[in-house]
This record gives structure tokens, C-alpha cells and sequence, in this order.
């Protein structure tokens, strides 16, 4: 009988013992954490041959040497078109990157995802730091001079430190003459077109044709007739534009070829977005005359004009369209009644100038935008005169500031500031006697400063000048010039 | 004494034969898999194809339809038998109009496209044929789904797939929806210049919109030189054809 007392007794001792609350009074222990930092870019530019350095800061929370720790630089190919099965390579285990970049692990032209990873031997814990590397050759950055050369068409690059590289592109494309060239045109967004690698695109066109170069090798890709699923029976191409309704990637392609328009949409649907058939105007003809001119806006995605109707198409997908009407309106953009010279952005994003010849030879600027919202007035017209600009008419080069309400123009060898505030004209540069202005290109940069570029011809050689821009877009004289070029056709900024 | 020994030893006994069942393996309860099978319905491959020879080449003689089957359950390690018959509603014969090929699924494969030859015979000139096929029970496989999947895009549920043959040229059944925001009004005269001038003959399904701004420009152009030769082109009932 006590022994079934003292049985239940231990046994409700058991029970009461489960209700025990655990008050956790035990340490945690903090890990060392650590941290990684790099003040300087994580997107490189490098070149195969070169030495890459990387110096990042690494910190711990607890420990105070770096003894325990370990080290790994993990390098993977993560360009567009690759495939995810690529292998991953470990380029160095040290602290910091000192390698000479070369083949394998790199290739030019790729992509890479350069991981470093820092781990504390003693808990495992690590951390990393991502980079990307896009493998370029000499050639990433620079102007590319476009010139006419009595052996053809060629490219000459004015390097960053200001070395000039010539016959770069007869260097690289050995039995691929381009003939007698007329444009360079380059978009630095890439296109999804679905027939290449997407990518930044340049391309050179000339009298009877066109080359696509690879952005990043400047080799050759393939003629103008590539770009078309039918390519047209007159090839004289004017103009290549990728138009933007986006801030991001090109979403239509413009290509203005012996006066007629063909339009493609690109982007990341399915299929491939070559270009088609020239398109029609509105009444469904194919009588007009294209400006060798687009102009792009988010509500208009690309905009052009026809010399013979005299009047401003909005570019669709299947032919050309009007504007709608406004009464009131500065101007009629179905109904300009003039000649077009010259027509480029403005100093307001998806805002443009258009200088334009009247029937009495009298010059005019029309400025217009391409972004109107829904529920406001359709008129696009912002202002409409009669341009009180010397010598415009027979102007050798023109450009339109982007940032100052400015518009250069050359005559023979002359440079004149027009502000369209105003309506005046300052004659700003002389250049020596014999020495014409063919061209003239406004580079925009608010950082360091915008840059006017003035291309000359003396009946021998070309130059290119470099006038710095103050922030009221004022210059005095040029900062420095090159020579030796041929017959300069155009120019533009290659970046990475 | 002897009574307690005896009811210790039967409880023991009792005891011992309940703990000792306790030790035999039972049988898993595990999924015995039912494989069935169904016809895919999607965009690109709806519940029914029209199939006209006239779209094409008049030296055709027989071309290839298809029917998309797909598996429920795991894929197998050998041929596996599918079995169809056509609904007594059809109106092609089997044989004659038509003949199915290859129907099973090939081993280690869950979808399989299963050709149905079509084949061109005088009478199809005046007249539109069908066949409905409906999914049998066969050795390896069950019916599967019978759901329709799309109201808006699926009459037929997934037991069932229509095959619709003609050598007359059948308007689009997507032209008022679809087509003829590009094309305008369909006229049996535009649409047998689209397919010459496009050399596209099959405009139902997805079109991916590169191609079809192309054949938009195309056929424009084409008209347009067209009609610079020999004025404008008039359709089979006597009106003008234009795209918009």
C-alpha cells in the first residue's frame, strides 16, 4: 500500500517536472561578421593583355587580423546569349586581384559576373562582392571618324588619351571595302532584334549600301541587305535611327533609304524584327521624299518629314500616319509648307528644333515636342520663327545644343551661335582661310562640361576640333584638334 | 496457487503474442500511378485544325496535320499504346480522306505530335470534311482531362480534337478578330493574293508581330504596283480591294 503511494508520488513528481519553464539563461556567442566595400566601379571595361587590379576593403566585426580568413575570386560568362551551364572559374585565391586577363576564362566581346568571396575559416561564415566585366578590345572607347578616302570608306578612332588610330576599320575588315560613305550611325542601348546578339549596334552606311559592325570587335557582321526580310530594289541608305518611347531600350528601328521609310519593332517579344517594305503614306502612296532626319518621343515613338508633301509623318508599323489637328496650333504638323534643313533634339528631352526653308528662301525654326498626355491639348507646336540667323541657308554643318537653347552652325569657315530664345545670332570662331567646317557635333555633358566638335575639310586633309562648352554653352576657342584625316563624312563617341 | 500461476502464464501469454504482432512489417501504403492521356490545347494548337489544300501548291497531293498528345503520369520505359476513334458524326473517312500514323507515345516521352496524313481527293474541291477524334481507353493509358480548358478558345474538351479538311479556300477563323485589323474585310480575292504575294498559307495561330508588319507592308506594296499596271483589283463580289 506505501509502495503505491510512494509510486504515485514520484510519478505526479515526473508529471510536475514538465511544467518546468526553461528560461533560456545561456550566452550567445557573436560570429564575425564580415564585410566587403569597393569605392571604385563594379561595372570594368577590360581588355584581353592587360593587367586587372582590384583592391577591395575587407572588415570584421570581432577579429582583428586576418589569419582565419580565406579567399576566392569566382569568374563566370554572363552575356545575354549564354548558355547557364557555362563553368564558373576560380582566377585567384589571393586578397587582392592581380591578374593578366587572357584566354580562357576570357573571350572578347562576353560578359562576365566576377564574384569575390571572403570566408572565415573558423565558423564558415563568408561574404561576397559582385562585379561585372565586359571583355573589350582597344577599341571600346573613342570618337569614330568616318572618313572618304580616295581607296574608300574607313574608320579612324581618336583614343581617350588622344592617340589616334587610323585605317581601323580597313585593318580589321581586310576585303570588305564599305565605297563611299555617307553616315555613321550608332546606338549605344542594345537592340533585341532577334536575328543577332543583342548589343549595342553601329552602323556605316554608304552610297549603295551598309555594313553592321560587332560593337565590341568593330568586325564586320554583315551588309545592309541583312536587316531586311526583303531587302528593297533601290538601296541608298540615308539613315539608321533606333527610336525610344522608353528610357531604357530601343523599341523601333527607323531606316530611311533613297528617300523612303522602313520601320521595325523591336524588343524583347517573340520572332524576329527585321525590316519590311518601305511604308506608305496615309492616302496610301508612296509619293514622298524622306528627310534624312528622325526624331523620336514616348507619345510619338518616331517622327519624320516629307519633302514633297512638306509635312511631318508620325512612323507606324504599317504605314505612316498624321497628327491630329489643332486649332491654334503655332503650326500644323500634317501642313509645314516647307523645306526641311536640319532637324535634332532640343535642349528639353523629347523636344526638337527644325530649321526649315520657306518657298521666299526666308529660314524658320519650328520647335515642337513628342510627349503629350492623353487628357491635354494634342498640340505639339511650341514655337514657331523666323530665324534671325545669317548665312543659315547656306550653312556647311549644324548642330543642335541638348542643354543650352543654342543651335551652332557653320558657314564656309565660320562658327555662329544661334540662341532660339532670342532669335540672335553671335558669330563665334573663324578658322583659317582655306579651311571649311563640313560638320559640326554637339556632345553633351553636364558633368564635365558639353564638348562642340567642328569638322573641317581643306581640299587635303580633314580636322576635328574640340571646343569645350561652358554651362551657358559659351566658347571662346578650341581646346585641342587632330589632323591627317581624309574627307570627314561624320563622327561619334564610342563608349564601352 | 496453481489458478494465479495459470493466470500469470495466460496474461503473459497474451501479453507476449500482443507485443510480438507489433513486430511484423506492414505493407506501405503506396500511389499505384493510373497514366492517362489527353490532347493539348493551347494558342498556337486549339482544339481544332482547318486544314485547306488550297492555300497551297496545286502539285500537292497529300500533306501533314497534327495531333499533340500529352501524358499524365511519369514517362515510361517503352512504347506506349494510344488509342482514338472517330465520332460516327465525322464526315471524312478514314483511309481515304485521312490516316493516322504512329499513334503511341515513344518511350521516355511525356508529349508526342502524332502526323495525320491528309490526303487530296477530287471531292474535297466542292466540299468541307471533318473528323472528330475522341480519346479510347487503350492498354497503356486512361482518358485523360475532360475539362474544357479556355471556354472562349476551346469548344472541345480535351478528350476531343477536330480535324476539318477542304481543297477550298476557307476564310481565316481568326480574320474578323484577329486579321482583319490588318487586313481589313476579307475577300476570298485578297486573301489568295496575300498568301501568293507572302507565300504564308497558314494564318490561323500566332503570327509573331514582325512577320505580320512585313506582310502588312508586303501586300500594300504589292498592291499599290498592282494597281499602277492594271488599275484596281476587284474582289468576287465586285468590290474594291484596299488594306487599311
Amino acid at each position: 500500500m506505501k509502495l503505491k503511494y510512494i509510486l504515485s508520488g514520484v510519478s505526479l513528481a515526473l508529471l510536475v517536472a514538465g511544467c518546468y519553464k526553461d528560461k533560456g539563461n545561456y550566452d550567445y556567442i557573436d560570429v564575425n561578421r564580415i564585410t566587403i566595400t569597393d569605392t571604385s566601379k563594379t561595372a570594368l571595361a577590360i581588355t584581353i593583355g592587360d593587367s586587372l587590379k582590384i583592391t577591395p576593403v575587407v572588415s570584421q566585426s570581432i577579429a582583428t587580423n586576418e589569419d582565419s580568413l580565406s579567399y576566392e575570386w569566382m569568374v563566370y560568362d554572363n552575356s545575354p546569349a549564354s548558355s547557364y551551364a557555362l563553368p564558373k572559374t576560380v582566377i585567384s585565391t589571393q586578397k587582392n586581384l592581380r591578374i593578366v586577363v587572357s584566354a580562357p576564362p576570357f573571350t572578347l566581346g562576353q560578359n562576365y559576373r566576377l564574384t569575390y568571396r571572403v570566408t572565415d575559416k573558423r565558423t564558415g561564415v563568408s561574404s561576397a562582392y559582385f562585379y561585372g566585366l565586359t571583355v573589350v578590345n582597344k577599341y571600346a572607347t573613342g570618337w569614330m571618324v568616318l572618313e572618304d578616302k580616295p581607296t574608300g570608306g574607313d574608320l579612324s578612332m581618336i583614343m581617350p588619351g588622344g592617340v589616334v588610330e587610323r585605317n581601323v576599320y580597313s585593318l580589321l575588315n581586310a576585303g570588305a571595302p564599305i565605297g563611299k560613305p555617307v553616315k555613321l550611325d550608332m546606338t549605344i542601348y542594345s537592340v533585341t532584334d532577334g536575328y543577332s546578339t543583342e548589343s549595342k549596334e553601329i552602323h556605316l552606311l554608304s552610297e549603295n549600301g551598309a555594313v553592321e559592325l560587332n560593337y565590341q570587335t568593330m568586325v564586320k557582321l554583315w551588309d545592309f541587305s541583312y536587316l531586311f526580310f526583303s531587302p528593297p530594289s533601290v538601296i541608298k541608305p540615308q539613315r539608321l535611327f533606333w527610336a525610344m518611347n522608353n528610357t531604357t531600350s530601343p523599341s523601333q528601328g527607323i531606316i530611311i533609304n533613297d528617300g523612303k521609310i522602313h520601320s521595325n519593332m523591336v524588343g524583347g517579344f517573340p520572332g524576329t524584327k527585321k525590316f519590311g517594305q518601305q511604308l506608305t503614306t496615309p492616302a496610301g502612296d508612296y509619293n514622298y521624299r524622306a528627310a534624312p532626319f528622325v526624331a523620336g518621343g514616348t507619345t510619338y515613338t518616331a517622327v519624320a518629314y516629307d519633302q514633297i508633301g512638306q509635312r511631318f509623318f508620325n512612323i507606324g508599323t504599317s504605314k505612316l500616319q498624321t497628327f491630329p489637328t489643332v486649332p491654334g496650333a503655332l503650326f500644323d504638323m500634317n501642313n509645314i509648307g516647307m523645306e526641311m534643313l536640319y532637324m535634332d533634339t532640343a535642349n528639353v528631352t523629347r523636344e526638337y528644333n527644325a530649321v526649315m526653308k520657306d518657298a521666299a528662301s526666308n529660314p524658320w525654326l519650328l520647335r515642337f515636342k513628342l510627349v503629350v498626355a492623353a487628357n491635354q491639348t494634342q498640340d505639339l507646336s511650341l514655337q514657331k520663327v523666323q530665324m534671325n540667323a545669317p548665312g543659315i541657308l547656306n550653312m556647311t554643318g549644324i548642330a543642335s545644343s541638348t542643354l543650352t537653347p543654342h543651335i551652332y552652325y557653320a558657314v564656309g569657315g565660320t562658327i555662329n551661335r544661334y540662341e532660339t530664345t532670342s532669335n540672335s545670332t553671335i558669330q563665334k570662331f573663324t578658322f583659317p582661310a582655306g579651311e571649311t567646317v563640313t560638320q559640326l557635333k554637339y556632345k553633351r555633358n553636364q558633368v564635365t562640361g558639353s564638348e562642340l566638335l567642328a569638322i573641317t575639310w581643306d581640299g587635303t586633309q580633314g580636322r576635328v576640333y574640340f571646343f569645350d562648352l561652358n554651362t551657358v554653352g559659351d566658347f571662346t576657342s578650341y581646346r585641342v584638334k587632330y589632323e591627317g584625316f581624309g574627307r570627314i563624312v561624320d563622327i561619334a563617341l564610342k563608349i564601352p | 496457487m496453481q489458478t494465479r500461476l495459470l493466470q500469470l502464464f495466460i496474461c503473459s501469454l497474451l501479453l507476449g503474442s500482443v507485443l510480438l504482432t507489433a513486430c511484423g512489417k506492414d505493407d506501405r501504403l503506396m500511389y499505384k500511378e493510373d497514366p492517362r492521356i489527353y490532347f493539348t490545347k493551347f494558342i498556337t494548337n486549339p482544339d481544332s485544325i482547318i486544314y485547306s489544300f488550297a492555300t497551297g501548291s496545286n502539285t500537292i497531293t497529300q500533306d501533314t496535320a497534327w495531333l499533340t498528345f500529352r501524358v499524365i503520369g511519369s514517362a515510361a520505359d517503352r512504347d506506349r499504346v494510344i488509342a482514338v476513334h472517330a465520332l460516327d458524326s465525322s464526315t471524312a473517312k478514314a483511309g481515304y480522306h485521312y490516316e493516322i500514323k504512329n499513334l503511341f507515345m515513344p518511350k521516355g516521352e511525356f508529349e508526342v505530335r502524332v502526323p495525320v496524313i491528309l490526303y487530296r481527293r477530287p471531292g474535297l474541291k466542292d466540299s468541307t470534311l471533318h473528323v472528330v477524334f475522341e480519346i479510347d481507353t487503350s492498354a497503356d493509358f486512361l482518358p485523360g482531362y475532360s475539362d474544357v480548358p479556355n471556354p472562349a478558345a476551346n469548344k472541345l474538351d480535351r478528350w476531343h480534337y477536330k480535324l476539318t479538311v477542304t481543297d477550298m479556300l476557307l476564310k481565316p477563323s481568326n480574320w474578323d478578330n484577329s486579321l482583319a485589323v490588318s487586313f481589313g474585310t476579307y475577300s476570298e480575292t485578297k486573301f489568295r493574293f496575300m498568301i501568293a504575294i507572302t507565300g504564308r498559307t497558314t494564318w490561323t495561330g500566332a503570327i509573331y508581330p514582325g512577320d505580320l508588319a512585313y506582310y502588312i507592308q508586303s501586300v500594300k506594296l504589292a498592291l499599290y504596283n498592282y494597281e499602277q499596271a492594271n488599275g484596281p483589283m476587284m474582289d468576287e463580289k465586285g468590290e474594291r480591294v484596299t488594306f487599311p
